[in-house]
């Protein structure tokens, strides 16, 4: 375009002359333009082989998430059939090594597979370690409240009391986990009352252990409407109960439940271990 | 600079030894029949997609470098470093798709109107040629990509092949290059994509064109004209002498509007949807490759992967040439009578069962509902919904779902393998105890689960599987969606029941807790 600006003066005496050029300048530039946008359409291919990009990174996190925790975790960490990740409080408790152990080794008591070492189709021992920041980057931040109270992820203390676990497991969760422990007339009086269902029945406590009923007590499941340790719950006359759960209470819950894991048909077929 | 004279003079010097410029006029000029109308670009179109093939072509030869260890690089080069070189690919690649189905299309228009018959019967046999050159062409050009596909697709061109009796290890060899793919597998595709086959259909479509003019240009077949080899040329000579038109410009131009559509249309789809592949690199150590052909040759992957195994071997070595001989022998089989479709009901069959076989295969094909999703456990979540308002016991079942990676072979939500029934109102169709059994068990295909889950993985996959309704479906056999029998846990004989109504109303008062 300056070119045929600065060119002009002299082809005012020559019409023609500058009408063609013009055009042929015209024509170059299209082309030339022509050229650079086409090699910019829809069609180009992405670069082969795709960069690599880091799992540390919320993108890449994001793809590996996808392929191989999605599944049952979650399309975006909540709402699957298991523990959703997309839980501040959660990701925050549980160290960064036993995360990396879970992730790496699997969890033995539970249906949680090994994603890397000799596992097949495994990740290397540093694309875990990336991946836990990349968790941490993209869900560990921004979300965090005070549902757990701050418990610990682990059980730092002694087995609980099995008849306070009873108590209170009648006062703050049978409302919505109705088992043999609540009247029927007492289940499903609220409007709004979600009856999550049995936490007693002992063929779902023999897929649990004792981490996971914890985990799942402390941390709730927010993404099911499950309550954290601090509550607030649904009494058994389904009004609401704010006073939060202590640190004894979740010990003794845990004792209570599974004290219920073997009582039939027989035998236990989880043993301890992490969530 | 030149009088219109010189230019003449110089044709007439050029006619006087060659004797094409009369040809040329003859080709251009001669009559055909004024019914030729639209029903008549398609030919036209697949040697205008031929011609851009030969172009773009003999430009990628001039960059692709056909060696077992350079090709799939050079491919990339060609995409990434050439300027508009993924286009050249691109427009190669589409003009290929593009070339088999208007021939295709051609094919099929010459047979519903029994062109083939009296006196073009060898203009239908050089078609079929040229049709089983082409196809040679698109195989072979999906060679040249070396990628994962293409090796796995000469491994199962070497196995089909490695079956022919007493023969078999022999012509292997002398596809392959030796006994294994290699890079003098990859020399004798090169050779056979740019040299011999591309030759082969020159010469057949210089045949084929000669034979059309000898022939002249069908009518448009016209019920009680039915071709008599006795009358038929003196009846179409004088007709077309009466009412024909000059073929340049009046037929001509309808080819030349629907060429520059076709055109247009092809550079679009170069542009918007790119080149074909590279796929992964070729890895005979990694074996969880899916490998697939190109869509043309779907309908024979799905005819491959549906077949019993014991009539492979036959079928497979048997039905293509005795179907491509069969067409070739089309017209000596039906040289005369009528060629209105209207008049030839099986012929029109025929055709409808063949279109219909070719388009469900080639969609079983891009679906192929009988390979496993090998990845669906990890990465197809548990539809929201199906995770929603179920039991602690039913969400580990739906865990079991995915770590017994049933999901690669049973959809739910729509995603997952389709090799077994979808599970979605699986409640609907099975018992409790036909759950645990069919779990336990297996049948059907599925493989047994009894030993590898335990009890309770049994009870809180079937607890699962028995929410699973088909959104509120009433039950389709006696004893289904009927409450587990022996485990009454829960107070109320379902709670679930109880509270669905519930639960429906204050569906987003659940799901904003």
């Amino acid at each position: 375009m300056n070119r045929s600006d600065s060119s002009h003066p002299h082809q005012l005496h020559h019409p023609r002359a500058s009408a063609s050029k013009v055009f042929r300048l015209l024509i170059a530039a299209s082309l030339t333009g022509g050229v650079v946008a086409c090699d910019d359409l829809p069609g180009k291919p992405p670069p082969n082989p795709a960069p690599v990009i880091s799992v540390a990174t919320t993108a890449g996190f994001e793809g590996m998430w996808a392929e191989r925790c999605s599944g049952c975790h979650g399309a975006d960490g909540q709402l699957g059939a298991g523990l959703p990740m997309r839980n501040a409080e959660y990701l925050n408790a549980v160290p960064d090594d036993d995360m990396f152990s879970m992730i790496r080794n699997g969890v033995p008591s539970s249906r949680m597979p090994g994603f890397g070492g000799d596992a097949i189709g495994g990740v290397s021992d540093e694309i875990i370690r990336d991946f836990i920041k990349g968790m941490h980057l993209t869900w560990g931040e921004g979300e965090a409240s005070d549902d757990s109270r701050g418990f610990p992820w682990r059980s730092t203390g002694t087995g609980g009391d099995v008849a306070s676990g009873a108590t209170v497991f009648a006062a703050k969760c049978a409302a919505c986990h109705p088992g043999e422990q609540v009247a029927p007339t007492q289940a499903g009086t609220m409007p709004d009352q979600l009856i999550a269902g049995s936490v007693t029945d002992p063929f779902y406590l023999r897929l649990i252990s004792d981490q996971h009923l914890r985990s799942n007590i402390v941390f709730g499941r927010k993404d099911l409407g499950m309550p954290g340790a601090a509550g607030p719950f649904r009494g058994p006359d389904g009004g609401e109960v704010t006073t939060p759960l202590t640190a004894t209470d979740v010990a003794d819950l845990v004792a209570f439940l599974a004290s219920k894991r073997n009582t039939w048909p027989s035998g236990p077929e989880v043993e301890d271990g992490e969530p | 600079m030149k009088s219109p004279g010189a230019i003449e003079r110089t044709l007439g010097w050029v006619d006087d030894r060659t004797g094409l410029v009369a040809v040329t006029e003859h080709a251009m000029f001669h009559k055909v029949p004024r019914s030729a109308k639209w029903w008549y670009v398609f030919g036209s179109a697949t040697l205008m997609f031929f011609i851009v093939q030969l172009v773009t072509g003999v430009l990628l030869t001039t960059l692709f470098v056909p060696s077992a260890a350079e090709a799939y690089q050079s491919l990339v080069y060609i995409d990434e470093k050439i300027p508009m070189g993924w286009m050249l690919r691109a427009l190669h690649g589409w003009s290929s798709n593009a070339m088999c189905i208007m021939m295709l299309i051609h094919m099929t228009q010459i047979f519903l109107h029994g062109t083939y018959k009296f006196p073009r019967e060898l203009t239908w046999v050089a078609g079929v040629a040229l049709c089983v050159t082409t196809l040679g062409l698109a195989f072979t050009g999906q060679i040249m990509r070396w990628d994962a596909n293409a090796y796995w697709g000469l491994g199962i061109g070497a196995a089909i092949v490695d079956r022919v009796p007493f023969a078999g290890n022999w012509l292997r060899s002398v596809v392959l290059g030796g006994p294994d793919i290699s890079g003098a597998t990859l020399s004798r595709f090169f050779a056979l994509h740019v040299f011999v086959l591309p030759g082969t259909a020159i010469g057949l479509i210089g045949l084929h064109l000669i034979l059309v003019l000898k022939g002249g240009i069908s009518e448009m077949p016209k019920v009680g004209q039915p071709i008599e080899p006795e009358t038929y040329r003196k009846e179409y000579e004088s007709r077309v002498k009466k009412t024909g038109v000059p073929f340049f410009p009046d037929a001509a131009r309808r080819d030349m509007v629907f060429c520059g559509a076709a055109l247009i249309g092809l550079i679009g789809l170069a542009a918007w949807y790119g080149p074909f592949g590279p796929g992964p690199v070729p890895n005979p150590t990694i074996i969880e490759v899916a490998p697939r052909p190109d869509g043309l040759f779907l309908w024979l992957f799905a005819v491959l992967a549906l077949l019993p195994p014991y009539t492979e071997t036959f079928l497979i070595l048997v039905g293509p040439p005795v179907g491509i001989a069969f067409l070739a022998a089309l017209p000596f089989i039906s040289p005369r009578g009528e060629r209105a479709p209207s008049r030839r009901p099986i012929s029109v069959i025929i055709l409808c069962i063949i279109v219909t076989a070719l388009a469900v295969l080639t969609w079983l094909g891009e679906t192929s509902p009988w390979s496993p999703v090998m990845k669906a456990w990890t990465s197809i979540p548990t539809p929201i919904e199906y995770v929603r308002d179920r039991s602690p016991l039913e969400l580990q079942g739906a865990i079991q779902l995915q770590y017994a990676q049933c999901r690669n072979c049973h959809s739910i939500g729509g995603e997952g393998g389709k090799r077994g029934p979808a599970l979605d109102d699986v409640a609907t169709r099975l018992s409790w105890d036909q759950l645990v059994r069919q779990i336990q068990q297996g049948g059907g295909n599925m493989p047994a689960y009894g030993k590898s889950l335990s009890s309770a993985e049994t009870e809180a996959l079937a607890a699962f599987l028995s929410t699973l309704d088909g959104g509120h479906l009433p039950a389709r056999i006696p004893g289904a969606m009927e409450h587990q029998p022996g485990r009454d846990q829960s107070p109320t004989a379902d709670p679930r029941a109880e509270i669905d109504a519930e639960t429906d109303a204050n569906s987003d008062t659940v799901a904003a807790r």
